[in-house]
């Protein structure tokens, strides 16, 4: 006879395990690699960031700040430690979803 | 006038109670509670109760494929076969009283038959469609075919002697309610009964014809659309049928009980006895994993017609 059985009855009375995602959410742990985000006051127009990303997802726009593609990145964090006045912070955003490519980027 | 009413009586159990209205909506909820309780044993949600209906709804609105090399009228025909035989049993059965619904030709044998029709139609689903799959799912369902009908005839047999031999569903049943079920007194033919049950419904550990992860569907994989909605229906009617099957002969079938001076009508007992039996079914499909063919030959033979039989032996002689 299976084992299993005391431990199918005890999972039939308690609470299930599933998060019900959209309506509840778990908060994501220390160091989460999210979206990448520039403070433009603190840049100071390197360009390190854009030469160590490995996929080349930062563009610099007209005023010599970072831009990134976010359905180039791949939210590595590389750009966050190359910086040398970190000025790019990663936040802990992953709900990054749109229905227009355009407009997935960060300034 | 008499006339009138009663062939529209009889027009009313066919469509509706407990004809097709009535086992589609309960069949369709038996699969839906199977699903939630085996989720639960599993520490999740699963789908709500009423997913089937969607499932079946979603299935009506999809193209109605038919392989070029498939035997066209058999391939066609074997989903309403199946489903018109297992309507047929569920009319034939004690659903809301000790009597059945049409009760001119049900008999004990009959409903034996009858229940192997739908299993029939898969078999014949298999290999009308032009797939190997389909053939080497037949292959297996026939073995499975010959493995579980000895116990469950024997079991059934050992029921009507016990009842002084009589074979229709009725007699038994109200031999059941003048001596108590017939649970307590054959213990060992019910328990073969009960282990035949996953083997007839397809449920783990005897799902080897449909086995999902080596042969896609098994006979069913060249179907889509209406006709898989219907053998869907199909087989969850075979679940409804084979528990109230059960019912009727261990369990008493249909009674009417009068609880603290409340009238609680025959039909609510019998649906809380086909769930007790969905329920059973459900923590033997959770907790076991599938058998090879040979496995299950040897097992039913070996294991279930042999306590069976030592049953029958023991009613006949003593």
């Amino acid at each position: 006879m299976p084992k299993l059985i005391p431990d199918v009855l005890k999972n039939l009375f308690s609470k299930p395990f599933t998060l019900k995602y959209p309506f509840e959410k778990r908060e994501p742990p220390e160091n989460f690699r999210g979206k990448p985000k520039v403070d433009r006051e603190k840049c100071v127009s390197c360009g390190l960031c854009e030469r160590i990303c490995p996929p080349g997802a930062i563009t610099l726009d007209d005023e010599e700040k970072p831009v990134f593609d976010l359905g180039i990145c791949i939210y590595c964090a590389e750009c966050v430690d190359a910086c040398p006045v970190e000025a790019i912070e990663k936040t802990k955003e992953y709900e990054l979803g749109v229905y227009d490519r355009s407009k997935a980027i960060s300034k | 006038m008499v006339l009138w009413a009663e062939v529209l009586t009889s027009i009313v159990k066919f469509l509706i109670f407990p004809g097709i209205v009535f086992s589609f909506v309960v069949g369709l909820f038996f699969e839906g509670i199977d699903r939630k309780i085996s989720a639960h044993m599993q520490h999740r949600i699963g789908p709500p109760i009423w997913q089937p209906f969607l499932d079946v709804g979603k299935l009506f609105t999809k193209e109605d494929i038919t392989p070029s090399n498939a035997e066209g009228w058999l391939f066609n025909f074997a989903p309403y076969l199946g489903f018109g035989a297992i309507i047929t049993v569920m009319l034939m059965l004690p659903v809301y009283a000790a009597q059945p619904a049409f009760s001119a030709a049900a008999d004990l044998i009959v409903i034996i038959y009858l229940l192997n029709i739908p299993a029939l139609a898969i078999m014949l689903a298999g290999v009308s469609s032009s797939s190997s799959f389909g053939t080497v799912g037949t292959e297996r369902y026939v073995v499975q075919l010959f493995a579980f009908e000895l116990p469950f005839i024997i079991a059934s047999l050992t029921v009507a002697a016990q009842a002084n031999w009589t074979l229709s569903l009725e007699g038994i049943v109200a031999y059941q309610q003048a001596n108590g079920w017939l649970l307590w007194e054959l213990p060992l033919a019910a328990a073969a009964i009960l282990l035949v049950a996953p083997g007839k419904l397809l449920k783990t550990p005897f799902d080897i014809p449909e086995a999902e992860t080596e042969i896609v569907y098994g006979p069913l994989t060249e179907y889509s659309g209406p006709k898989l909605a219907v053998f869907n229906v199909m087989e969850n009617i075979k679940i409804l049928a084979v528990a109230g099957f059960i019912t009727a002969l261990f369990l008493g079938g249909p009674t009417a009980h009068v609880i603290a001076g409340v009238q609680i009508p025959a039909i609510v007992d019998f649906l809380i006895k086909t769930i007790a039996i969905l329920i059973l079914i459900t923590l033997i499909r959770t907790v076991t994993a599938r058998l090879r063919i040979h496995q299950a030959l040897k097992f039913y033979w070996g294991f279930v017609a042999i306590i069976a039989l030592i049953n029958l032996v023991y009613v006949m002689v003593i």
